[in-house]
């Protein structure tokens, strides 16, 4: 299990401020949701949480170790401890469901085809999806989609999963199914979860903690109770799911 | 006067970022050739790709382009200039120039594009990041090789469509120029030098490398949905063919020079 600190992490894309000194702690084995208004950088403080953007200013530790600083060779090698699911699966087009799941088992393990096909076979049926080794992404619907890159998240047994928008355009049965996945996951697996939504009835569910992102910075960190009660204007027009309130309507788009 | 210097400046930034990153592809590439043997599938397939799938376009353009080198070449000579030097005309041109030069901008085109468009799509859905996230260089998995089945098979190329523009222009010299095939072989063997084969041969995997690194950088770097992705084709295209035509001529220099001072 990783234990994540974001320190005064800013960004900035071209003349757009989008990150402004975000300071946030992820406790080991906790689910922690970000949740925030679209465009407001919610996806862009998940990916600096696994290098693939590098803040402007600020630290990323992992497990005390800074990220910003490490090689390409060291930060591969941190991120094997790491899965991922994208918010439109961001499977790989030209590759079986089979392929996708097992394609880093493959990179990174000596195991034989039949040891990669029995786990292959093992993590989709943890996300209910059996016999569909064989289709391609194409094949699927949405929801399948992203159960396969739930498989595909957990095939090397990460120690920290982050899930980007898991819920979005789904209908609210496949949103349930996939919120039970995930709480599945962290108890099951014992793993660090870092949810990315604007989708309040998931994050109520599987959050330890919520986090809200606003203006670049966090200004709500509490448990779904606490996120209920809170009296903070912005917070309060967030999940009052208001037009009137503090927040300007396209200020963050 | 203020925009314009803008506009000048930030050309000038686009295009230095666009070269240094382009060498810094070229240089990760180079610095893990040694893992090659485990890409090994992924290169054979884009070989097969750029090769097995180009050669409809090389047989189409090659026979054509020989025929009409010929019918050319014998407008040209007229009465002054003897029919025995049609074969040689048409091999030399096609050998040293066409037959690189033509192949590399109708298949590059076709190979750049398509790279370009199948890494940008990749992009823009996040399945770069996904393989980053896998712990997978994208580099290594995609770029490379695309990068060697493209130095591999362009020669192959290029010697074919040498092959097949010969007996297309010898093919229209017996049909309607009055050239039997005997007189044209005569021609084509009167000045042919292995070494015009291996300048072919150096410029055909110089332009492979180039188209299949612009189209590599290019759909790396692409942003903005389809129409991103529609943009970094069209952005490879234009810049493979732009340095293949400036990097045709430093060759041919470079390579005439060796061949001319090693004949005399």
């Amino acid at each position: 299990m990783l234990r994540i600190v974001c320190e005064d992490v800013w960004k900035s894309f071209v003349r757009k401020s989008v990150l402004r000194g975000v300071d946030l702690e992820i406790e080991p084995g906790e689910t922690i949701v970000i949740m925030g208004r679209s465009g407001c950088g919610k996806s862009v403080l998940l990916k600096h949480i696994v290098g693939l953007l590098q803040p402007d200013r600020g630290r990323i530790l992992i497990d005390g170790e800074d990220i910003t600083t490490l090689s390409r060779k060291h930060l591969y090698i941190l991120r094997m401890r790491f899965g991922m699911v994208f918010q439109g699966a961001a499977l790989f087009d030209s590759l079986s469901v089979g392929e996708n799941v097992g394609l880093a088992l493959r990179e990174h393990t000596n195991k034989t085809d039949e040891e990669i096909n029995r786990i292959v076979e093992q993590r989709l049926e943890m996300v209910g999806l059996e016999g569909v080794s064989d289709k391609h992404p194409a094949e699927l619907s949405g929801g399948m989609k992203k159960r396969v890159g739930f498989a595909r998240a957990i095939a090397m047994d990460p120690e920290c999963v982050l899930y980007d928008e898991p819920t979005t355009g789904l209908d609210p049965i496949m949103a349930d199914v996939i919120n039970n996945l995930i709480i599945k996951l962290a108890t099951e697996l014992s793993i660090t979860s870092v949810v990315v939504t604007h989708d309040l009835a998931s994050a109520y569910k599987v959050a330890d903690r919520i986090a809200m992102l606003h203006d670049g910075k966090i200004i709500f960190l509490g448990t779904p109770g606490q996120l209920r009660s809170t009296d903070d204007p912005y917070v309060r027009q967030f999940i009052e799911g208001s037009a009137v309130g503090p927040a300007v309507i396209g200020s963050e788009e | 006067m203020d925009s314009a210097l803008r506009t000048i400046g930030s050309g000038i930034i686009n295009f230095l970022r666009d070269v240094g990153g382009v060498s810094i592809m070229f240089a990760r590439v180079v610095g893990r050739l040694g893992e090659l043997p485990r890409t090994a599938r992924q290169t054979f397939l884009q070989m097969e790709q750029i090769g097995t799938g180009s050669i409809p376009l090389v047989l189409i353009t090659s026979i054509f382009v020989g025929a009409v080198a010929a019918v050319q070449a014998a407008y040209q000579f007229q009465d002054y200039v003897p029919m025995v030097f049609l074969g040689t005309v048409v091999g030399k041109s096609v050998i040293l120039e066409l037959g690189p030069v033509l192949t590399a901008l109708v298949v590059g085109g076709r190979v750049t594009s398509s790279i370009a468009a199948e890494l940008g799509t990749m992009r823009v859905t996040e399945q770069l990041d996904a393989m980053e996230i896998l712990a997978i260089d994208p580099v290594r998995y995609l770029v490379m090789p695309r990068i060697v089945a493209a130095i591999v098979m362009f020669p192959v190329l290029v010697i074919f469509s040498d092959l097949l523009a010969i007996l297309g222009g010898m093919f229209v010299a017996h049909v309607s120029l009055g050239v039997n095939t005997a007189t044209f072989v005569e021609g084509l063997r009167l000045f042919f030098y292995v070494d015009d084969v291996t300048s072919s041969v150096i410029k055909a995997a110089t332009f492979g490398g180039i188209v299949a690194l612009m189209g590599c950088y290019n759909g790396f770097n692409t942003y903005g949905g389809a129409q991103g992705v529609g943009r970094a084709a069209m952005q490879a295209v234009v810049s493979s063919c732009i340095l293949i035509l400036i990097t045709n001529y430093f060759l041919a220099t470079v390579l005439f020079r060796l061949i001319f001072y090693k004949g005399t």
